[in-house]
């Protein structure tokens, strides 16, 4: 009576107990977790890499905006070149990339040097998000281990209604999980709203499920089997009936201080961010083009729009969404990277700066000043808010 | 014998180093930004063998390393309710014991601590109380008293479970 994430590791792995040994597809990392990686690689004995399996993106301080991260960027090409590793400069963000290049596939699995690697549960693959260290090793082995984790099951039912998107959904489950609250679990996702969304759109749901601490998550796909047994025990299970749900925010400085929007609103703020392996698809560029479309973004709100891979940048140029948003006097980023959700560069927050932003954590300190304040939430929320220049409910945009 | 610095519940590894100090991986200089924001006299009086005592989920967030480095650096002993997947694996990588409280710990910030990890009791010598911790996985305890997961792979060359 095995839950999904049992049947994949089962599959991947040797089991003795709870403890598995799996076989891992693809080791992701990116300029910030491998330099280290690459200083723990150093210390092995032996020359071992699987380099086929390896993918490493520069995507969070593209490009380098200090020496140091310049000096780490020319250390991590030169181990590439050493090797003959692939590696992806400039093309996006690390997850909505290894989505788009196809290296997650259905009953993968992956480890990541990202807490937000769990996200490959969207395409049926389990991810594990971890340390350079832990990076290091796979190199060496191709193989990680870990205890195997119970799950939790959080069943999203019913339609939602505009103005809602699928990061609402995510900060509702946010909510009731609470940080810890997939503490050494697995998310099991299903429900008939999950069935009408694709890959990307469920994206927002997937990257917030580490906001719980979970271990890893797979959304359910009969089509690739991706099933769990009839009888399978849960840990727990979550419901979350999106029929009457309304835009949420997380407010500062928790990604489970979820309040709605109606709540807050009319907080003024300086900055809005619309972007992020979060909230960076071409459906968040739909949705925040479609608010802004015809309208002036605020002058007093810096607003920054990220796509969040140049393919992304790309289709929004075909449709005129980027011609929308630079109109409305939104700044568009490019190269696209993390530089702005995690406070490194291309949006900084300053002291007592009030940020709305559609990445995934607002702890304090987060995007640059710990005297400012972060609000996380949906890219429809976001855009509403950049014409108003506070907190603003975007159905009344729609 | 060393003093205890108590935590609250979900200490992210952003409030352990702020991630924008994340860009050196020099751990000297990284050490300089423990606790930066949240306890910014940390740095100047923490002694090694001092206890950094957390509640549930201590090291949540981010995947970053340097979390698990710089509290390496300072020499401390690290006991918590429960802690973050990733950043205990990070601690149990660089050979720091991630150690688990059963009860929620009554120490105040600045008790004298006493820690018998042979008989894993936790001694608080101002409050004259103790507490037994968890027993840790003898796989954990090969790798963390190998020094670290690289020098266990030294040795083991593969894992064995």
């Amino acid at each position: 009576m095995s839950t999904i994430v049992e049947k994949i590791l089962t599959k991947k792995g040797k089991i003795q107990g709870r403890l598995a040994v799996v076989d891992i597809d693809y080791i992701m990392s990116h300029d910030t977790t491998t330099p280290l990686a690459i200083e723990a690689f150093d210390k092995f004995t032996d020359n071992v890499i699987h380099k086929d399996k390896i993918v490493i993106v520069f995507d969070h301080i593209v490009p380098p905006s200090y020496p140091d991260a310049a000096l780490n960027q020319r250390n991590m090409k030169d181990f590439c070149r050493k090797y003959g590793i692939r590696f992806f400069e400039g093309y996006g963000i690390c997850h909505t990339l290894m989505l788009e290049k196809g290296f997650v596939k259905p009953w993968g699995v992956i480890v990541g040097g990202d807490s937000h690697t769990p996200v490959y549960g969207v395409a049926g693959a389990v991810g594990l998000g971890m340390g350079s260290t832990d990076i290091a090793a796979a190199w060496r082995t191709g193989q990680t281990w870990l205890e195997i984790p119970d799950s939790i099951k959080i069943e999203i039912t019913g339609r939602m209604k505009k103005g809602v998107t699928s990061k609402d959904v995510a900060l509702a489950y946010v909510k009731e999980l609470t940080l810890s609250g997939g503490q050494e679990k697995a998310l099991e996702f299903c429900g008939d709203t999950l069935n009408r969304m694709d890959v990307y759109e469920k994206m927002p749901i997937g990257i917030m499920a580490a906001e719980c601490t979970a271990v890893t998550e797979v959304f359910r796909d009969e089509t690739s089997g991706l099933i769990p047994d009839k009888g399978a025990s849960y840990f727990n299970e979550v419901s979350i009936q999106v029929n009457e749900l309304e835009p949420l925010i997380a407010c500062p400085h928790s990604p489970d201080n979820v309040k709605t929007v109606s709540e807050v609103e009319g907080r003024d703020v300086n900055q809005v961010f619309i972007g992020s392996c979060t909230n960076g698809t071409i459906h968040d560029l739909r949705t925040a083009a479609k608010i802004l479309k015809g309208h002036k973004t605020n002058p007093y709100v810096r607003t920054l729009v990220s796509p969040a891979t140049i393919a992304i940048y790309n289709q929004a140029h075909k449709e005129g969404l980027i011609d929308t948003i630079l109109e409305s006097g939104a700044m568009v980023c490019t190269p696209p990277g993390c530089g702005p959700c995690i406070g490194r560069h291309l949006g900084v927050l300053g002291d007592y700066d009030v940020c709305v932003s559609t990445s995934n954590r607002n702890y304090q300190g987060r995007m640059g000043s710990p005297k400012g304040e972060v609000y996380i939430a949906s890219p429809a929320t976001a855009a509403a808010t950049a014409l108003e220049g506070k907190i603003t409910d975007p159905r009344r945009y729609l | 014998m060393g003093r205890a610095w108590v935590f609250g519940d979900n200490v992210s590894t952003d409030y352990i180093i702020p991630g924008r100090f994340n860009i050196t991986t020099n751990p000297i200089e990284l050490r300089k930004y423990v606790f930066h924001y949240a306890r910014p006299e940390f740095v100047g009086q923490v002694k090694p063998g001092d206890l950094v005592v957390g509640g549930k989920n201590f090291g949540c967030g981010s995947s970053r390393e340097h979390a698990a480095i710089v509290l390496r650096e300072c020499g401390v002993h690290l006991v918590a309710n429960s802690y973050g997947w990733i950043f205990r694996r990070n601690c149990i990588n660089l050979g720091v014991l991630p150690l688990e409280m059963v009860e929620k710990p009554q120490t105040k910030d600045g008790d004298l601590m006493e820690l018998d990890l042979k008989n894993l009791i936790l001694k608080d010598v101002t409050a004259d109380s103790f507490q037994k911790l968890k027993a840790v996985p003898r796989f954990v305890l090969d790798i963390c008293s190998s020094g670290g997961l690289i020098e266990y792979l030294n040795k083991a060359k593969t894992y064995s479970v």
